[in-house]
């Protein structure tokens, strides 16, 4: 059938744009399509692809949020706010919009955006710096090369990551607490215990966090949820993807590591 | 409905790109992390007892109800930013460029810079005789890939891959278009 050609006065760009955009999300673009287009953008569809995966798989463990408490917990380096449990984590995602109804993030309900993210840079600001410090510590005694240069990696980045969050905390109008918080404490005390080997510290960290997206991904959550604070937004995305580089480096070493043992090919004690 | 079943890491990067490309249509600035905390938040609600849950009978496809549930959030999104603009228009900075763009959304030659747009496409696509049917048909209303094959009587992937080319010129349209609105005017504001 051939349409009769009319002058076309009354489309703009912009609706007919919106129109074709539609098809995005249908079959009409296949799966490597979108993932190019996500490419030209300098997007890493794998990545975002991922995250979408572990974000549906907290929500769908995460059936009766409101009936858990929460608490913060940390990562093997650096004490970054993740839940032990899922189910211990849950988040109002409307709350924010409107600036003046709860916050809910980590199992805890705030006033506002503003209290949450003080209560998140308190906690992890003094960690940050004991991590690095106890990471330094770790170092001197480290047996393994490769883990010696990761170790020396992941001790900067803790320790800038202290530095900057405390500018932001002073900025805000706070100060760093001068203690680490005990639920997080006791996940860097380890990393200085001369009693440990290098292997026996690592297969720690990584038991503790065997999937690292899953880790972070109640971390990456509150960052989405900041409407705000857009500057303390920015420096937590850029944070969460350092902590999720060493937990990803700290279990694939240990993983490579522990085989090795395995097949005496290093002694690692 | 299985969730689980679901490919969320195919729903989530379609949902991240339309999010980012309806930000760009309504121009506003953003990153793909942008859109990606929009995508985050429609699938969020999906879930949230808070608010009103998806009507299968309303609309079966479920993307297509996550993409309404980012457009809505995107309105909020406008609006929150026209409330903080209003409560601002006491510094004289902001009243002077509220003024300027209140006086460009309202100029008569908008009309004109459409059609131009619409015609710069139009040439485009004068050899792609489905993609310039396309263009009748978006005009008289029929959006949906599958009355416009109906109409045309063709098969509906021959109008998905018409689409994508018409959706290829478009942006190319734009792009000359927002620079030549860069030359002209040094602003780059192009026809948003």
């Amino acid at each position: 059938m051939k349409l009769r050609k009319a002058p076309i006065d009354n489309l703009t760009l912009q609706r007919l744009e919106q129109s074709l955009d539609e098809d995005l999300l249908t079959e009409a673009y296949s799966l490597e399509e979108i993932a190019d287009q996500l490419r030209a953008l300098g997007g890493n569809p794998e990545a975002i692809g991922e995250r979408g995966k572990a974000l549906m798989s907290g929500l769908l463990g995460n059936a009766d949020p409101h009936a858990h408490s929460g608490q913060l917990s940390a990562s093997p380096f650096g004490g970054v706010p993740v839940s032990e449990q899922r189910q211990e984590v849950f988040f109002d995602s409307g709350a924010s919009d409107v600036g003046h109804l709860a916050f809910r993030a980590f199992g805890k309900t705030y006033g506002s955006e503003h209290e949450a993210v003080i209560d998140f840079l308190e906690a992890i600001t003094p960690a940050e710096v004991a991590a690095s410090e106890a990471i330094r510590e770790w170092l001197r005694t480290c047996q393994i090369d490769c883990v010696k240069g990761g170790l020396r990696m992941v001790a900067e980045r803790e320790a800038y990551h202290g530095r900057a969050f405390t500018e932001r905390l002073i900025e805000l109008g706070r100060t760093v607490p001068a203690s680490v918080r005990p639920e997080i404490r006791e996940s860097i005390d380890y990393l200085r215990d001369t009693s440990l080997s290098d292997l026996e510290k690592l297969q720690r960290a990584s038991g503790r966090y065997p999937n690292p997206e899953d880790a972070m991904q109640p971390l990456f959550e509150f960052i989405s949820l900041l409407k705000e604070d857009q500057q303390t937004k920015e420096m937590l995305r850029l944070f969460a993807a350092d902590e999720l580089s060493t937990l990803r480096w700290q279990n694939t070493l240990c993983a490579v590591l522990t085989e090795m043992k395995r097949n005496g090919q290093i002694v690692a004690e | 409905m299985d969730w689980q079943k679901l490919d969320w890491a195919d729903i989530f990067r379609r949902l991240v790109l339309f999010a980012f490309r309806r930000r760009q249509l309504r121009g506003m600035p953003g990153s793909l992390a942008d859109a990606e905390d929009l995508a985050a938040e429609a699938i969020r609600r999906l879930f949230d007892s808070n608010y009103a849950p998806w009507d299968p009978a309303h609309e079966p496809d479920l993307l297509r109800h996550l993409g309404s549930t980012v457009n809505g959030l995107l309105s909020n999104e406008m609006r929150a930013a026209r409330v903080k603009l209003e409560r601002s228009l006491s510094v004289p900075s902001v009243l002077e460029w509220a003024e300027q763009n209140a006086v460009a959304d309202a100029h008569p030659d908008r009309a004109d810079d459409y059609r131009y747009a619409v015609s710069l496409l139009e040439a485009r696509i004068t050899n792609d005789e489905i993609a310039s049917q396309l263009l009748s048909l978006e005009e008289e209303g029929v959006t949906k890939a599958a009355l416009q094959a109906a109409q045309l009587k063709l098969d509906v992937a021959a109008i998905y891959a018409a689409r994508r080319r018409l959706a290829r010129h478009c942006q190319a349209v734009r792009r000359e278009l927002n620079g030549e609105s860069s030359l002209k005017n040094g602003l780059g504001r192009g026809l948003n």
